[in-house]
């Protein structure tokens, strides 16, 4: 297994590649962009993107999908059926998916995005914008906060100190750092979010 | 990167500890691995997909290493010269670092998650996208480093000094900080409030 980390300038979003070094196949989690970078990088490595999987659907991390596609057969993930107007294979909570040679794990956690989900791969989180490194992705209300932060305790804190996070934005973490140190999941944080509407990522 | 060998016991999970089959903890010899760990990252230019994870290092000439993927977290790191080293996405977490040097190094994608740093230098160096989330670092110095993108989110900061570093898009959220010097520093790129997160 090969991992390889890609800063998107647009939306300052992560993206991740994860190639399977026998099969040659691979995977893309959130291609926020497609660069000539990254597919000189796909292609010197001798990987085929066979699939997609999206954390959440928002424009930041997705927007990779309309030149991946072009060059790429590749299946997309999504907990929607319809991003960009590319259909997904529609994903739902604690469903155990087979791709591109890789067992993935689904975990629902709604609260910044209605479909956010964090994939699961061996000790790794993919955790999109549900979980950042020291905080919690942003909400719309306190209700989206509640339910996020009761997301995160229940399903994604409770995983193995070691487990490595890779969110869509910032540094990676671990869950034993999340669960001592993130602002978000300090004991009433969802009751200080006021309901903002402006833009974000 | 990240692909580590699980520990050889059953149901154990965490990662094999350096070369061997087995986690520290289930190692048959602890002293022999961690002489082993020792000896090979002395030994070697650069270390990929490894776990030292647990080990106690004390005295090692690092310096000009390549890490990528490497996992140091709960480790107890003392006297150990890092100097000008390239690390991507590796793990301090919860390591113990004490009276080392991580100056001139170029760290990217990095996180040193509640970690215990003290009497480190990480000067001259860039730190990109590293999280220092929940460490307490003291008597540290960062001096005209590139910290972009990183994070001291929760971190406890005393005698630290971040003097003429670039602190663009860098969460700068301690919980508590005492005598730290940002002379020269960007803080007004730094995220220093809730309101201004990017997420």
């Amino acid at each position: 297994m090969k991992l390889y980390q890609h800063y998107s300038l647009y939306g300052f979003a992560n993206s991740y590649l994860l190639g399977d070094e026998v099969t040659r196949r691979a995977l893309i989690v959130d291609p926020g962009e497609f660069t000539v970078g990254m597919l000189n990088h796909i292609e010197g490595n001798g990987f085929y993107v066979a699939a997609v999987l999206l954390t959440h659907s928002h424009i930041h991390h997705v927007r990779g999908l309309k030149t991946l596609l072009k060059i790429y057969e590749a299946e997309v993930f999504a907990a929607t059926s319809k991003v960009l107007g590319f259909p997904c294979r529609v994903v739902s909570d604690g469903e155990r998916l087979a791709v591109a040679g890789f067992s993935v794990d689904v975990i629902s956690v709604p609260g910044h995005s209605p479909d956010s989900v964090v994939y699961k791969i061996d000790r790794i989180l993919f955790t999109g914008d549900a979980l950042h490194a020291g905080v919690i992705g942003r909400t719309l209300s306190p209700f989206n906060a509640r339910l996020l932060v009761d997301g995160l305790k229940a399903k994604i804190l409770s995983q193995d100190d070691g487990c490595i996070v890779l969110p869509g934005h910032g540094p990676p973490s671990t869950i034993g750092a999340e669960r001592r140190s993130n602002l978000g999941l300090e004991e009433g944080y969802a009751n200080k979010v006021t309901a903002t509407y402006d833009f974000f990522v | 990167m990240q692909c580590f060998v699980p520990c050889a016991v059953d149901g154990c999970g965490k990662p094999a500890f350096a070369s061997g089959d087995t986690c520290l903890d289930h190692a048959p010899d602890r002293e022999a691995a961690l002489a082993a760990a020792s000896a090979l990252l002395e030994s070697s230019d650069s270390a990929r997909d490894l776990s030292f994870a647990g080990a106690a290092l004390e005295g090692l000439n690092l310096s000009g290493r390549r890490f990528y993927a490497c996992s140091f977290m709960g480790a107890s790191l003392r006297s150990v010269l890092f100097t000008n080293s390239i690390f991507r996405l590796c793990f301090f977490d919860g390591a113990l670092i004490d009276s080392c040097d991580f100056s001139r190094i170029d760290a990217q994608f990095c996180s040193f998650g509640g970690a215990t740093i003290s009497n480190v230098s990480f000067e001259n160096s860039e730190l990109l996208h590293v999280s220092f989330g929940g460490a307490a670092i003291s008597d540290s110095t960062f001096n005209k480093s590139n910290l972009y993108d990183s994070r001291f989110i929760r971190s406890v900061l005393k005698n630290v000094d971040i003097v003429d570093c670039d602190l663009k898009r860098v969460y700068m959220l301690p919980l508590k900080q005492d005598n730290v010097s940002y002379k020269y520093s960007n803080t007004m790129e730094a995220v220093r409030d809730l309101e201004h997160l990017y997420l």
